[in-house]
């Protein structure tokens, strides 16, 4: 199962190093394969140096893309921490 | 990025220069032999489980450390993090396959994702370029063995660490130093002190330095306004480059003071002295016209020792000194081990509070053998080549300058009867006033004492109650404290019409406008770094102690530091 959702980074900070942490660590829950893209550049969103090097800054619109047996749960979780600014 | 960051001025001057940090000793890759990949996988698996396990040690011993926990604690946990990213590790092991070494496959991958980072507009984000580069070095010394070796300079360039061993320090080529930047370290402590000893522009105390100073990138470090620029544009280079002509110039018209005597306007002698840790030091103090040597620090001589150095080698070290000094004198102070100066082949037990505990006399006197006997031997061997001056530190009592001088007396009649002195030897004896309870009973210490020199660091810090190391406190270790001011003219007063002279070895001598205070109370030696020799005398030159006086009577009147350094300024 391959899903893509659109999220919003609503944190100040962009995903700068505790955002981008907060959300490796929950990425890496799932067995789903699992991407940020941000003007057509994919990166794994469980990897925090490739996720910090997606450069996203508050305000960004990006797709995550979450392939794989528990790929509908993870985008759920997922899209709840770009919400709640990963608090 | 182009930056300005501050700190706290150790020692002044300019520098402009390639950056080099200290923990970056070059790890050289080209020896390494590369095996199968399934044997490099293997050493690579390795590396990281031990980097991971010094990762969590180092996280867990900041919670016992107070000062800024949360951010070390978050940098290391974001390291912890980064060395678990699957996409490095996936990225190392694919160059693994194609038949790299493990090392050359990490360093290589580390390379791609810091390039990622560096090209981003996102200046935080830039700067955790520096942590994957911080996190390769550490796995690297790991797969490597390398790394423990001691940084060599190979150019002219401004030295970049957190903080900096005395041993480390004086391992590093001081020619090659145009300047020194740490993060840690707070301004007296050996290391700054090191500093201002080789007149190297020094500054301490400058906050998240890895994110923003790289290697090999040019700065410009302003020592006096504490000031550093990153990446500085040509008109900012031009302006250093000026101002580092200046600085020389002024330095040059600073030199007329070499060959003169520290003579106030007034007519009254002074010595100014320097203190020293090792030979070196007083050849460049000799150069610039050292009056005597008012602290040579012995202790160096324990420094990077496997065992205690013999009778016979300190000796030949003090012999040199106190001959080399003649006719001026040499201020030899006891080992003063303990606190912040451990030493490996003693193991001394883990103090809690090593400041307040066994450090000093008091350690000395609690192991004559090994300690107390063989340096007090030495030092009275070289009494007859020159002017010999004793000096115990750390004393709190009565008790304990009978106790050093009986054992002075016992080692004189042992040398004299073992025909190792011929004569009695001359020499003066002397105590350290950093310890306050000894401060308030300095008259009953008279009949004792030759004299007394007042070592300003520790004096500050146990009146303050501030450790000095502490860059959360250290603004309270502060010389412009009025109890400081008042407390040294207590210490006058106690030995005011006594045949005990004075002297001052703390870095305070070097404050220019603290120094007439100085004088105004009688203090007759002030002893500083060579660096900062010439500028006091020719502040001593200057003044006029009876002028000073009045200052003084102001002075002691002042209420806050604040007030105190805006007296001094007018």
């Amino acid at each position: 199962m391959k899903i893509e959702t659109v999220v919003h980074v609503k944190s100040e900070s962009g995903l700068h190093a505790r955002p981008a942490g907060v959300l490796v660590k929950s990425a890496s829950q799932f067995k789903a394969k699992i991407e940020l893209e941000k003007n057509g550049v994919r990166k794994n969103a469980k990897s925090i140096m490739s996720l910090m090097s997606l450069g996203a800054v508050f305000g960004d619109q990006l797709t995550l893309i979450t392939e794989g047996e528990d790929a509908d749960h993870a985008a759920t979780i997922l899209k709840t921490l770009f919400e709640t600014k990963f608090e | 990025m182009k930056q300005v960051l501050f700190g706290k001025t150790c020692f002044p001057g300019i520098a402009i220069g390639p950056a080099v940090w200290f923990r970056s000793t070059q790890i050289n890759l080209e020896n390494i032999k590369t095996e199968t990949p399934a044997i490099e996988i293997q050493k690579l698996e390795i590396a990281f489980q031990k980097t991971e396990s010094s990762l969590k040690i180092l996280i867990e011993s900041q919670q016992s450390d107070s000062k800024d926990i949360s951010i070390s604690k978050d940098i290391l946990e974001a390291h912890l993090m980064m060395l678990g990213d699957p996409e490095w590790k996936g990225q190392t092991l694919e160059f693994i396959q194609q038949g790299k070494s493990a090392a050359v496959s990490l360093k290589e991958s580390s390379q791609i994702f810091k390039s990622m980072l560096e090209s981003l507009d996102d200046e935080y984000l830039k700067a955790r370029a520096h942590d994957i580069e911080d996190l390769s070095y550490q796995v690297l010394t790991h797969l490597t063995g390398q790394g423990l070796d001691k940084l060599k300079l190979t150019e002219p360039c401004i030295l970049v660490a957190k903080g900096l061993l005395p041993s480390e320090f004086l391992s590093l080529d001081k020619k090659k130093l145009l300047g020194l930047i740490f993060e840690n370290s707070s301004n007296t402590s050996h290391t700054a002190i090191l500093a201002k000893t080789f007149e190297i522009p020094c500054i301490v105390g400058v906050h998240n330095l890895s994110d923003f100073i790289f290697e090999k990138n040019l700065i410009i470090m302003d020592a006096l306004k504490a000031q550093i620029q990153t990446e500085p544009s040509l008109e900012a280079q031009n302006l250093a480059l000026k101002e580092l002509e200046s600085q020389k110039e002024e330095s040059k018209n600073l030199e007329i003071f070499i060959s003169k005597k520290s003579i106030s306007q007034d007519h009254i002698s002074f010595e100014v002295a320097s203190n020293l840790s090792c030979i070196d030091d007083m050849k460049l103090a000799i150069q610039k016209g050292t009056e005597g040597c008012g602290l040579f620090r012995s202790e160096f001589l324990l420094l990077d020792q496997k065992s205690m150095p013999s009778e016979e080698e300190q000796f030949q070290t003090y012999k040199t000194l106190v001959q080399s000094l003649a006719p001026s004198k040499a201020v030899i102070r006891l080992f003063d081990i303990g606190g912040d100066k451990q030493l490996p082949f003693l193991q001394l037990p883990k103090e809690e509070n090593p400041f307040l505990g066994l450090r000093g006399l008091r350690l000395s006197l609690s192991q004559p053998d090994i300690l107390l006997k063989p340096q007090l031997r030495a030092l009275l061997r070289s009494a007859p080549y020159g002017k010999l001056a004793i000096m115990a530190p750390m004393v709190t009592t009565l008790g304990e300058v009978q106790d050093f001088k009986m054992a002075l007396k016992t080692c004189e009649n042992e040398l004299l009867s073992e025909g190792l002195l011929s004569t009695p030897p001359s020499y003066e004896v002397g105590i350290m006033v950093e310890v306050p309870a000894i401060a308030l009973i300095l008259n009953d210490l008279i009949p004792h004492l030759n004299f007394v020199s007042v070592g300003t660091n520790d004096l500050i810090q146990y009146l303050c109650a501030t450790d000095r190391m502490n860059s959360t406190v250290s603004h309270l270790h502060d010389a412009y404290h009025p109890a400081v001011l008042r407390f040294l003219y207590l210490i006058s007063n106690e030995l005011k019409n006594s045949t005990v002279w004075m002297g001052l070895c703390g870095e305070l001598a070097a404050q220019n406008d603290y120094v007439p205070l100085l004088m105004a109370m009688g203090f007759k030696e002030l002893s500083v770094s060579p660096g900062s020799l010439l500028k006091t005398r020719a502040k001593v030159c200057g003044t006029s102690v009876e002028a000073s006086q009045k200052i003084l009577q102001l002075a002691l009147k002042a209420k806050s530091s604040a007030e105190l350094k805006n007296l001094l300024q007018n």
